[in-house]
């Protein structure tokens, strides 16, 4: 147990090194706040486009996309930086093969590397909220979340999300590098359409609903707006119970995905191999 | 004497621009996992954003405008990750030495991968395209052939310029170089208007997104590929097209030589990880 804490801690600590030691720390927090309030302004200005040419000007439903694509930029960094981590380990700072020889889990590493993400991701969330609050004048109540079910939902959500990430690694481990690593943004794409981020699921035909429907995050993203809006502990209930189950389910799949990924990479030698083109 | 060794230049560098294109097109070729990865997923953000204008019954043009803009980040992120970035990475790979040593023109080389990377991206545009054009009924008008020709060929000459013009300045980057083409995404998305016409924009950010080509190129292909407009309408667009091909070609030009030479003086050019 004590292994498995210190490998976590340390990878933990190697991500937010990675991600973080190329400059100086005001600049690399420029970096991390003009992407995401950048994501969240295309969102609102296309709402206001849209509510132009449409005539449809609900202001709820200004806040209720605006808190969706704010909390989803957990889902998009962690993704981002799952999709990424294997390609960026083999082939850009060659120590891929290094980890696989240490001590430590290689689950374990990735879980930790997942965390140093969501960690700062977490930070872009609390300023993207605060910038809309305050400069776009979103009417959210900070006095009024029910906080202790946004945590819970946080910790819960974060687990699924991390083992989506999980799984999205096992594929990088079998497959080469693209791009600079868009593979995770591509995928993120999964959870921003089927799981009501921008638009309530209904909108979405029959089969894409029931899809929906068995993704852990349509739940977690109903959990964050019911804490966020101050909705009473039994409406969150439901979607909180629904969405642990699914994760439980999705880590131990993400388990499983990458041990098996893990055994075909090694089979077939792609734990060192290296893309030019 | 000069012109032998002229012909002999030129035709290296035609086998240059040839070799660069064929790696990059095989390369993509060997691992077939990117038409999921860059066209079947990137169409599901695009749907999300086309399910937003529909809760808002948006008219359906604007469907139209979001997979256009779909297929040109396409190209943007082609520009940012496999042109702008790609000197950068060829340094921390060990690979730039070899590419300096040899007797041929950086231009080329980079030609090469801009012809590879329009090539392969292309194919995942179209993919796009098709695919908004059977799940979304989108309509493209090509009313007039040569109004759309000449848009193609000069927002894809000015954004492959520009994209030199920024693997020259990354080659001086250490690890920025990867997060500066990070904070070119959304930013860009946002400004150009990637899924709104740029006109609705404040006119001050109107103002900051006409010094990027791609707002010019991606606003003449939506007037000709979805509103049908001819030669006359898009005059404007190709001439500012064309004026920041020929500056961003010579820009780029320019900068290569500089910052190769000033990377040689400050011994740059093979620190990694830095």
């Amino acid at each position: 147990m004590k292994d498995i804490a210190r490998s976590f801690s340390r990878s933990v600590w190697l991500g937010w090194k990675v991600d973080a030691n190329w400059t100086d720390p005001w600049l690399f927090a420029i970096y991390s706040v003009i992407r995401p309030i950048a994501g969240m302004l295309i969102v609102i200005f296309l709402l206001l486009v849209g509510s132009q040419v449409g005539g449809n000007t609900d202001p709820e439903y200004l806040t209720y996309v605006f808190v969706g694509n704010t909390f989803f930029i957990l889902v998009a960094q962690i993704m981002l930086s799952m999709g990424w981590v294997i390609h960026e380990d083999r082939e850009h700072y060659e120590v891929l093969k290094y980890i696989y020889i240490s001590p430590a889990s290689f689950y374990v590493y990735l879980l930790g590397r997942a965390c140093s993400t969501a960690l700062m991701a977490l930070v872009s969330v609390a300023i993207s909220l605060l910038f809309g609050v305050s400069v776009l004048r979103m009417p959210i109540d900070f006095l009024s979340v029910n906080y202790p079910a946004l945590g819970l939902s946080l910790i819960i959500g974060l687990v699924a999300i991390a083992s989506f990430g999980m799984i999205l690694a096992s594929a990088a481990l079998l497959t080469a590098r693209h791009g600079g690593g868009m593979v995770g943004e591509a995928v993120s794409g999964i959870f921003y359409l089927f799981c009501g981020v921008l638009f309530p699921v209904s909108v979405l035909p029959p089969w894409a609903q029931v899809l929906s429907g068995v993704l852990p995050l349509t739940y977690w993203m109903n959990a964050i707006r019911g804490s966020m809006f101050g909705v009473g502990p039994a409406e969150i209930v439901n979607d909180l119970t629904v969405l642990a189950g699914f994760t439980a389910v999705f880590y131990l799949v993400s388990m499983g995905v990458l041990r098996l990924a893990d055994y075909l990479a090694r089979d077939k030698g792609l734990i060192d191999i290296t893309t030019e083109h | 004497m000069k012109q032998v060794a002229f012909s002999g230049d030129l035709q290296r560098n035609l086998q240059t621009i040839v070799a660069r294109t064929y790696v990059r097109i095989v390369g993509s070729a060997r691992e077939p996992s990117w038409l999921l990865w860059d066209t079947v997923l990137p169409m599901l953000t695009l749907s999300a954003y086309v399910y937003v204008y529909k809760v808002m019954n948006a008219p359906r043009e604007f469907t139209g405008f979001v997979i256009v803009g779909g297929a040109m980040i396409a190209f943007w992120l082609n520009i940012l990750w496999d042109m702008a970035a790609q000197l950068y990475w060829e340094k921390e790979t060990g690979n730039l030495e070899p590419f300096l040593i040899a007797p041929i023109s950086r231009m080329a080389m980079l030609m090469g991968m801009a012809i590879g990377g329009i090539f392969n991206t292309t194919l995942r545009a179209l993919g796009i395209f098709i695919v908004g054009a059977l799940v979304f009924q989108v309509e493209f008008l090509i009313g007039d052939p040569v109004a759309a020709t000449l848009v193609f060929t000069l927002t894809f000459a000015s954004l492959y310029s520009l994209g030199m013009v920024f693997a020259s300045v990354f080659l001086m980057y250490g690890r920025e170089a990867w997060h500066t083409s990070h904070l070119l995404q959304e930013p860009i998305y946002f400004l150009s208007g990637f899924y709104f016409p740029v006109k609705f924009l404040p006119f001050w950010l109107q103002v900051a997104a006409s010094v990027i080509p791609v707002t010019f190129g991606l606003d003449a292909i939506r007037k000709i590929l979805i509103l049908g407009a001819g030669l006359s309408e898009v005059s404007l667009h190709i001439i500012v097209l064309a004026i920041f091909w020929l500056v961003l070609f010579f820009m780029a030009r320019w900068l290569l030589q500089y910052m190769e030479d000033h990377g040689r003086r400050e011994g740059r050019l093979t620190l990694r990880w830095q």
